[in-house]
């Protein structure tokens, strides 16, 4: 590593960088609707009392100064966790912070506030009828992507560098590629879910998105660790992302994704994959086989998983959900166990076959979604020359990945001067060191990137 | 009635059930829409099944789907 910033980026003195956030976040986020809640006693008193740490000499942790933000589907101590519904302001405001905010701050990061969201996190889109849409920064009357929304908007408009989101169907991934940020979704019991309003537990994951790769790792490593408190997080010991993180491509195998992945998107989607396999020197292409069927098996699991944990909500409050979420659920009510129980059997079966992919490949690139962000509102496109539903589009590509737990780095590309577009770098199960890697490369030599837009005609 | 019209009907009918099971009254105004989700999940579903597996395969389970 010859810069060190690249691995460390800790910001010094916290107060000044807490100062210099909060007051970003007053002047654009008007407009751009990422923010639910901004906690500006909160962040300042963690700063202060990160800037006495320094005084008197205290060690640093890895992430000191840097400010957060967490999707508000995820527990801050004294709010009310929304996740983006309006049935949860009748909660009671959190008791304590989730499990991954007390390790976040437990490495020096200042929590400035909570974020945006589809609600109830069953939405591609980062709509949300009760708090209004997060916007895209590069062009606000374009989606952010959901249902992480909030945070894609908050990074990539620079309102904080990192943020806390999480990922069921595509989730970070989404709103990673239509903001143009990076994004990470860990394995499948990586990370520790507790403290976060569930969606669909089999398939819940958290993650952290980014404006660098190197600040996704550092966020990454420190949340690493078991927890009792979710029995999904699997006990397994801390694997660092960041000292190999510049360690070159040597000795990684990486592919394409043909198929089902190489088909379904628009030109520039395909476009971005093909300019980072051919930088990457990627000639390969592999099929991820039944890919189709994992997705069709990710939206009945989905559906069954979510219509149960909404149920009584469904009974009493029904005409309180977002329409089109409600209708969602009442349909999920429907679904006999039988076709959850062929879902699961066909899970179990597709993650055997997928996983036999990985004895030849490393990493497998994909698109992160078939199309740049559509307008808010929109409700149909175009792909392959037939018109179809824009919000069950969005996830083609992300929902056959997550459905078997597979990590995921979603890195942005920008094409012909449009939005941006995500490519998904694809690791077998717990090697996410390795797709950090191959996203640490592409940044390094200038393949993928954020880019600041233009707000009120300035840079944030 | 056409095939279409049967395919909503049976949505419906599926949805009647279990809105009687679950206890829920389903806005007439939605009937439709909901409607369509259903048969968007019949649609899901018929692809699933359609897939071949072996016989011995265990589904996957909440505290087994870490891979």
């Amino acid at each position: 590593m010859t810069d060190n910033r690249m691995v460390s980026p800790a910001r010094w003195p916290a107060g000044v960088a807490i100062e210099t956030t909060l007051a970003r976040i007053r002047k654009h986020d008007s407009c751009l609707n990422a923010f639910t809640t901004v906690l500006p006693e909160r962040a300042a008193a963690t700063a202060a009392a990160l800037d006495r740490q320094r005084e008197i000499g205290s060690p640093a942790g890895p992430l000191t100064g840097v400010p957060f933000a967490v999707k508000n589907l995820i527990d801050i101590a004294g709010v009310q966790t929304l996740a983006g519904s309006k049935i949860n302001r009748d909660t009671a405001p959190a008791r304590r912070d989730a499990t991954l905010v007390r390790r976040l701050e437990a490495a020096g990061a200042v929590l400035v506030g909570g974020l945006n969201m589809g609600e109830y996190a069953y939405d591609f889109t980062g709509e949300n009828p009760h708090y209004g849409p997060s916007r895209n920064p590069h062009d606000p009357e374009h989606m952010s992507g959901g249902s992480s929304g909030g945070c894609g908007t908050a990074v990539a408009a620079g309102l904080v560098p990192v943020a806390l989101g999480s990922d069921t169907n595509g989730s970070i991934r989404v709103p990673s590629s239509f903001c143009g940020v990076f994004g990470l979704k860990p394995t499948f019991g990586r990370l520790p879910r507790s403290g976060s309003f569930p969606f669909a537990a089999s398939l819940d994951h958290l993650g952290p998105i980014a404006e660098s790769v190197s600040l996704l790792a550092a966020t990454y490593d420190v949340m690493q660790g078991a927890d009792d408190e979710d029995p999904v997080c699997v006990d397994r010991a801390r694997e660092p992302s960041v000292p190999t993180l510049d360690a070159g491509l040597r000795g990684i195998r990486i592919a394409r994704a043909g198929g089902y992945f190489a088909s379904n998107a628009t030109p520039e989607a395909l476009q971005a994959v093909a300019d980072i396999a051919e930088a990457l020197g990627a000639t390969r292409s592999v099929e991820i086989p039944d890919a189709e069927v994992a997705r069709c098996a990710a939206q009945i699991i989905t559906a069954a998983e979510a219509g149960a944990l909404h149920l009584d909500r469904l009974r009493t409050r029904a005409s309180d959900f977002d329409p089109i979420i409600r209708d969602r659920l009442f349909a999920a009510t429907t679904i006999p166990a039988a076709w959850v129980d062929r879902a699961q059997r066909f899970r179990r079966w597709y993650r055997r076959r997928v996983s036999e992919l990985f004895r030849d490949v490393d990493i497998i690139l994909a698109p992160t979604t078939p199309f740049r962000a559509p307008k808010i509102g929109a409700t149909e496109t175009v792909l392959g020359g037939k018109a179809v539903a824009v919000r069950p589009a969005i996830g083609l590509f992300t929902q056959p990945l997550s459905f078997i737990g597979l990590p995921v780095v979603s890195v942005p590309r920008w094409v012909d001067g449009g939005l941006p577009l995500g490519v998904q770098i694809i690791a077998a199960p717990w090697r996410e060191e390795l797709a950090l890697r191959v996203a640490f490369h592409l940044e390094k030599n200038g393949l993928v990137h954020i880019r600041r837009p233009l707000l009120d005609g300035k840079l944030p | 009635m056409s095939e279409k019209d049967e395919q909503r009907a049976a949505a419906e009918a599926l949805l009647d059930a279990s809105c009687l099971a679950h206890g829920l009254a389903l806005p007439e105004a939605n009937r439709e829409t909901v409607a369509a989700n259903v048969l968007a999940l019949i649609d899901a579903a018929k692809i699933v099944n359609a897939c071949p597996l072996p016989e011995n395969i265990e589904p996957a389970t909440l505290f087994g789907a870490a891979p």
